[in-house]
C-alpha cells in the first residue's frame, strides 16, 4: 500500500482498498468523539446540518444500521490481507471489537482521536529515529488481561510473519516501509514500546501513515497454533508464523466468527453476537468488560446487509433502519426522508478526485503536449467545478470543490492557502489565450494546431511539431453517471478551443488492470486520460507513491524534481507541516486535473442522538455507536 | 433409451469441457491481473505480484487451466479470495434460496399461465382475450425492477400490507414461513413469466384447435369441456414442457433484478458481484454449473416430451 493514499472513491461506490494511516500530530486535543462541539470539517460544503445532541440517554434499544451494499465484512483477524481490506471491514466491523493503537477520524476531521486511542501520542527522539509508544493502562481484554506493551509487539511479530509468507497478506504493507523500516520493537516496560527506526522519518508522517495501521492483539490468549495448543513464544519467527497461520485460518471461516472463542476476547466496546456468512450481516452486543471512555448505551447493534442502494433506501423510507447511507441517486427524495423522521447529513470523504493524465502516452505526442504546464493549465481552465457541484444532473449540491492533493478540512493544520479556490478558474477564453500565446492556432469547434514549434516562451514546446493537433482519449468508469457527465462536460468545453477529447466508458476493473499498473509499460500509449473517481487519503496527506517520480502508484508518469523534493520532505523531513508546501505546489503543477469531491451522506433516526462527532464520523465511514442512545 | 442417454451424456461432457475452456480463456483475457483488481490500485507491485504468484495467475494459461480442471475433478470448485469462503460453500449457501424463489415463482407462473393461455385461445378475439392480451403485453414489456418498485411503493410503503424487503432468513423454506416478506418478490418474478408463458400457451392452443382431431371430437358431439380436458390440453401443453425444461438453468441463475430490488441475496447477485471483482473461482464454477443445468434441462425436456407424446421416439 503506497503511503497515504488508501482507497479509491468512485462516486456511488467505494472500492475496498487498504486503509492504514492517519493522525495529525498537531491535531492532538482537537476534540474527540466524546465532545459535543460542532464537527470540525468545513460546514460550508456540508450537505445539510448536523443536529445537536439532545434528550437524555435511555439504556437499551437496538440500532439497525445498513452495511454498504455488497461490502460486508469477510475477515475478522485484525492483520487484514489486501483482498479483504476496506473501511467497512476495519472501521465499521473490526474496530468495534479490537481497538486500534491510534483511532481516527475525530468526527469528520481526519485526525487521531486521542480519547479513543489505546495509546498516548508517540514521542520521537534520537533525531526522529526512536519512537516511544505509551499504552494507556486503563484498557483490558474481556478475559481480564491488560492491554499492554506485549500485545503491540505481538501484533508486529505477526505482521512480519504475514508479509514473509506473502506481501499481500497485510494490506498496509509497502516494501521498505513498516515493518521493514523498524529495526527493533521492544517492550521496555509494562505499557511502553520502543521502536528503533532505520532512519529519521517525519514524525507526522510516521504517526499518521504507519502507526495508525497497528492494532494490539491479546498476546496471552492468541499465542497458540491450534485451538488446544500450548502458548508459544511469538518472538521466534517460526512460532509467529505458526500463530499467524492458525489465526488466519480461523478468520477464513466466516460461519464461525460469532462462535469462535478467539474472536470473543475483545478490548472494544462491542463483541460479536451473530454473523451470517451468507450475507455478511452481523449483530453486536456491548462488551460488559469494556474499560474505554464510553460504554455502549444501546443493547444491540445490527448491521444489515443489502443487495443494492435501492433496497437499502426502501428500508430507510419504510422506517426499518435506524441509520443508513443515502446514495447520490436518491438525493431528490431527501425531503421525504426528513419528513419520515430522519436526520440527513453529508460531507466529502477526506480525499481528492481527478482526471488522471498520462505523461507517458506517445500517441499523437500526448506525452509532449501534457508535459507542457501551460497546456495543463488550459485544460484545467475547462473544468467548471462550481457548476458541476451545483448541477442537478451531476452533484446536485452534494460535493465540495477540490484543487489539490491536500483536501481542505476545517481545523486541519495541513490546509493549504486558498484550498477551495480554483488556481485556474473556468474560462474558455483564458484557456484559448494560453494556447495562442504559445504558438497554437486556436480553431473553436475545429482543430487547433501548433503553428510555432520550438522551445521559446511563445512556442508550443519541446518535441511538438508544426501542425500537431491536440487530441486525447479519455476513458471513464461506467460505475456511475456522474463520471460520464463530468467527462462529457469537459470534452464539450475542450471542443470550444479546438481540442479533441474522445470519451469512452470502461468498467472500473478494466481501467485499473489495463491502465493503472505502472509496471505494465505495454499499455503506456493506449490512454491519455482516465477518470474513475479519486483517492481517499490519510490526514497527513502526502502524495508519496502517487506523484513522486519513483512512486509505485504513479500510473501517469508525472515527474517533477520539485515535487520529488517536497514529497521527500513530507516523508523524511523534520517539519510536520512539510506536506502543506507539497500540496500547494501540486495544486498548481497539475499532475492531474482536479474534480469536485462528492459527499458521503447518511441518514439516521431522529429518535437517536449522541455527540455530533459520533454522527459526523459516519461521513468518513467510521462508526462509534457506543456514543449513540435512544432518547427518553 | 439407455443408448440415447449415454450419447447425450458424452455430448454433455464435451459441451461442458468447451464451456470451461472458453470461459477460462475469456476471463483471463478480460482480467490479465486479478491481483491488481483484488488488492486495489494502491497495492504495491510486490503485493500484486505475490498475490498473482500465490494463486497461480502468473503461470501460463494452459497450466492454470489444467490445474483448475484437476481440482475440479476432485470435487473442489476453488476458493473465493474476495469473499473469504470456498466456492462450494458460497453456492450451497445461496442455491437453496435462489432455487426456492425461482421454483415457486415458476410453479405459480405455470399454474396461472397454462389455463389463462387456453382460456384466451378458446375465447380468441373476444373481449376477455383482448383484455388479458393487453395485460400480458403490459406486464411483459414492463421492466421487472420497475414493477417491483411499484409493488413496493403501493403494498409496502403506502398500504403496509407486506414488507418492502424479502426475508433475510438463510432458510430455503422462508417463502412458506415468512410469506409477508416473500409475496412481492414472488409476485414480481411470476408476473413477467405469466405474461410470457400465457402467450406461448395461447399460441400452442390455437394451433391445436385448428387440428382435425379437435374438429372430429366436436363433430362426434363431445361436450366442449371434454374436448378441452381430454383432447386439447395434453397436446397444447407440449411446447410448455420444452419451455419449462429450458427454465431449469434459471433455478441457478436467479434473477439479479429481483435480488437487488428486494434485498434477497442469491446466486444471480453472487455472479454479478463476482464479475465486477474478477472473482475467477466463483465465475468459473457458476458458469460450469449453469452449463450443466442447461444441458440437463434440455435432456429433461426431451425425455418429458417423449413420455408425454408417444409419437416421439428417442434414439
Amino acid at each position: 500500500m503506497d503511503d497515504n493514499v488508501r482507497r479509491i472513491v468512485s462516486p456511488g461506490r467505494k472500492i475496498p482498498l487498504a486503509i492504514v494511516a492517519v493522525a495529525a500530530i498537531g491535531a492532538a486535543g482537537c476534540g474527540s468523539t466524546g465532545h459535543t462541539a460542532a464537527p470540525s470539517q468545513s460546514d460550508g460544503y456540508a450537505y445539510g446540518t448536523l443536529s445537536a445532541q439532545s434528550g437524555t440517554p435511555k439504556a437499551g434499544g437496538t440500532v439497525n444500521i445498513a452495511e454498504s451494499p455488497g461490502a460486508g465484512p469477510t475477515y475478522i483477524f485484525p492483520v487484514i490481507p489486501g483482498s479483504a481490506n476496506s473501511v467497512y471491514v476495519m472501521f465499521q466491523f473490526q474496530w468495534q471489537m479490537f481497538r486500534p493503537l491510534y483511532w481516527y477520524p475525530t468526527g469528520a476531521n481526519p485526525a487521531v482521536n486521542t480519547t479513543l486511542s489505546l495509546a498516548s501520542l508517540p514521542v520521537y527522539s534520537n533525531g526522529d529515529k526512536t519512537v516511544t509508544i505509551n499504552l494507556k493502562p486503563s484498557y483490558t481484554w474481556s478475559n481480564g488481561a491488560p492491554v499492554d506493551a506485549n500485545d503491540l509487539v505481538f501484533e508486529i511479530d505477526l505482521i512480519k510473519a504475514a508479509i514473509k509468507e506473502n506481501p499481500s497478506d497485510w494490506a498496509a504493507y509497502t516494501p521498505g516501509q513498516f515493518p521493514d523500516n523498524v529495526l527493533s520493537a521492544t517492550a521496555t516496560s509494562k505499557y511502553s514500546v520502543t521502536l528503533q527506526l532505520n532512519r529519521s522519518y517525519n514524525p507526522a508522517w510516521f504517526t499518521d501513515n504507519e502507526l495508525t495501521s497497528l492494532t494490539p492483539l491479546p498476546s496471552t490468549f492468541w499465542n497458540k497454533a491450534s485451538a488446544t495448543g500450548k502458548p508459544l513464544n511469538y518472538a521466534s519467527p517460526a512460532n509467529a508464523t505458526a500463530i499467524y497461520n492458525y489465526l488466519n485460518g480461523q478468520s477464513s471461516a466466516p460461519a464461525t466468527f460469532a462462535t469462535n472463542p478467539i474472536w470473543q476476547d475483545v478490548d472494544g466496546p462491542f463483541r460479536l453476537k451473530t454473523f451470517n456468512a451468507s450475507t455478511d450481516a452481523y449483530s453486536m452486543v456491548p462488551n460488559q468488560a469494556y474499560t474505554g471512555p464510553q460504554k455502549a448505551h444501546i443493547a444491540e447493534l445490527n448491521a444489515l446487509s443489502f443487495t443494492s442502494s435501492t433496497a437499502e433506501f426502501n428500508q430507510l423510507t419504510s422506517g426499518q433502519l435506524t441509520a443508513g447511507a443515502v446514495d447520490p441517486s436518491d438525493l431528490s427524495q431527501v425531503p421525504a426522508l426528513k419528513a419520515a423522521g430522519y436526520n440527513v447529513y453529508g460531507l466529502p470523504s477526506h480525499g481528492f478526485n481527478f482526471i488522471m493524465l498520462n505523461f507517458l502516452d506517445k500517441t499523437d505526442d500526448v506525452n509532449k503536449i501534457l508535459g507542457q504546464l501551460y497546456i495543463r493549465q488550459a485544460l484545467d481552465h475547462l473544468i467548471d467545478e462550481p457548476a458541476y457541484i451545483a448541477s442537478k444532473g451531476i452533484f446536485d449540491g452534494a460535493a465540495a470543490p477540490n484543487y489539490s492533493s491536500v483536501p481542505t478540512v476545517a481545523g486541519s493544520p495541513y490546509n493549504i492557502a486558498n484550498g477551495t479556490t480554483a488556481p485556474y478558474p473556468y474560462s474558455i477564453s483564458a484557456a484559448a489565450k494560453l494556447l495562442t500565446s504559445h504558438g497554437w492556432k486556436v480553431v473553436p469547434n475545429g482543430k487547433t494546431t501548433c503553428q510555432s514549434p520550438g522551445t521559446g516562451p511563445a512556442d508550443c514546446g519541446a518535441g511538438i511539431p508544426a501542425g500537431q493537433a491536440i487530441t486525447f482519449n479519455l476513458f471513464y468508469s461506467d460505475q456511475t453517471p456522474v463520471n460520464a457527465v463530468q467527462c462529457t462536460a469537459f470534452a464539450s468545453a475542450a471542443a470550444q478551443i479546438g481540442v479533441t477529447v474522445n470519451t469512452e466508458p470502461k468498467t472500473f476493473s478494466y481501467l485499473i488492470q489495463h491502465f493503472n499498473d505502472p509496471a505494465a509499460a505495454a499499455d503506456d500509449s493506449s490512454w491519455a486520460m482516465e477518470q474513475w473517481g479519486g483517492f481517499s487519503i490519510t490526514p497527513y496527506p502526502t502524495a508519496n507513491g502517487t506523484f513522486n517520480s519513483t512512486g509505485s502508484s504513479n500510473v501517469g508518469g508525472y515527474s517533477s524534481p520539485e515535487a520529488n523534493t517536497l514529497i521527500h520532505n513530507s516523508v523524511y523531513g523534520s517539519d510536520p507541516m512539510a506536506v502543506k508546501a507539497e500540496g500547494q505546489f501540486l495544486s498548481t503543477s497539475l499532475p492531474v486535473l482536479w474534480l469536485p469531491s462528492q459527499d458521503i451522506i447518511w441518514a439516521w433516526s431522529k429518535d437517536l442522538s449522541g455527540p455530533p462527532d459520533s454522527f459526523a464520523s459516519l461521513t468518513q465511514e467510521a462508526f462509534t455507536p457506543e456514543y449513540w442512545y435512544f432518547k427518553n | 433409451m439407455a443408448i440415447y442417454l449415454l450419447r447425450r451424456a458424452v455430448t454433455a461432457a464435451v459441451v461442458l469441457l468447451g464451456i470451461s475452456m472458453v470461459t477460462f480463456a475469456l476471463l483471463h483475457i478480460m482480467s490479465p491481473s486479478p491481483g491488481r483488481d483484488v488488492l486495489g490500485l494502491q497495492a504495491s507491485r510486490a503485493s500484486v505480484a505475490a498475490f498473482n504468484r500465490a494463486h497461480g495467475f502468473d503461470r501460463p494459461l494452459i497450466s492454470q487451466y489444467l490445474s483448475y480442471m484437476n481440482q475440479l475433478v476432485h470435487g473442489n470448485l476453488g476458493y473465493s479470495y474476495k469473499l473469504n469462503q470456498s466456492v462450494d460453500a458460497l453456492l450451497s449457501e445461496n442455491a437453496g434460496r435462489t432455487a426456492m424463489l425461482v421454483g415457486v415463482s415458476l410453479v405459480i407462473a405455470i399454474a396461472i399461465a397454462v389455463p389463462l393461455g387456453i382460456f384466451q385461445a378458446v375465447k380468441r378475439n373476444k373481449a376477455a382475450d383482448n383484455v388479458v392480451t393487453a395485460l400480458a403485453f403490459t406486464a411483459y414489456s414492463m421492466p421487472s425492477f420497475f414493477l417491483g418498485l411499484l409493488l413496493i411503493d403501493l403494498f409496502a410503503l403506502r398500504l403496509h400490507l407486506v414488507n418492502a424487503e424479502a426475508s433475510q432468513s438463510t432458510s430455503a423454506f422462508v417463502i412458506f414461513t415468512d410469506p409477508r416478506s416473500m409475496v412481492l418478490p414472488v409476485a414480481t418474478m411470476a408476473a413477467v413469466s405469466v405474461a410470457m408463458y400465457s402467450r406461448y400457451q395461447r399460441s400452442a392452443t390455437l394451433d391445436q384447435l385448428a387440428q382435425d382431431y379437435i374438429r372430429l371430437a366436436r363433430a362426434k358431439g363431445l361436450p366442449a369441456r371434454l374436448v378441452l380436458t381430454r383432447h386439447l390440453v395434453r397436446n397444447a401443453c407440449l411446447p410448455m414442457v420444452t419451455l419449462i425444461g429450458l427454465s431449469v438453468p434459471l433455478l441457478l441463475a436467479g434473477n439479479l433484478v429481483i435480488e437487488s430490488v428486494f434485498n434477497y441475496p442469491g446466486l444471480g447477485l453472487l455472479f454479478f458481484n463476482s464479475l465486477q471483482s474478477d472473482d475467477y473461482p466463483v465465475l468459473l464454477a457458476y458458469t460450469l454449473v449453469s452449463g450443466a443445468l442447461t444441458v440437463l434441462g434440455n435432456l429433461a425436456a426431451d425425455i418429458s416430451l417423449a413420455l408425454s407424446d408417444p409419437r416421439i421416439e428417442l434414439a
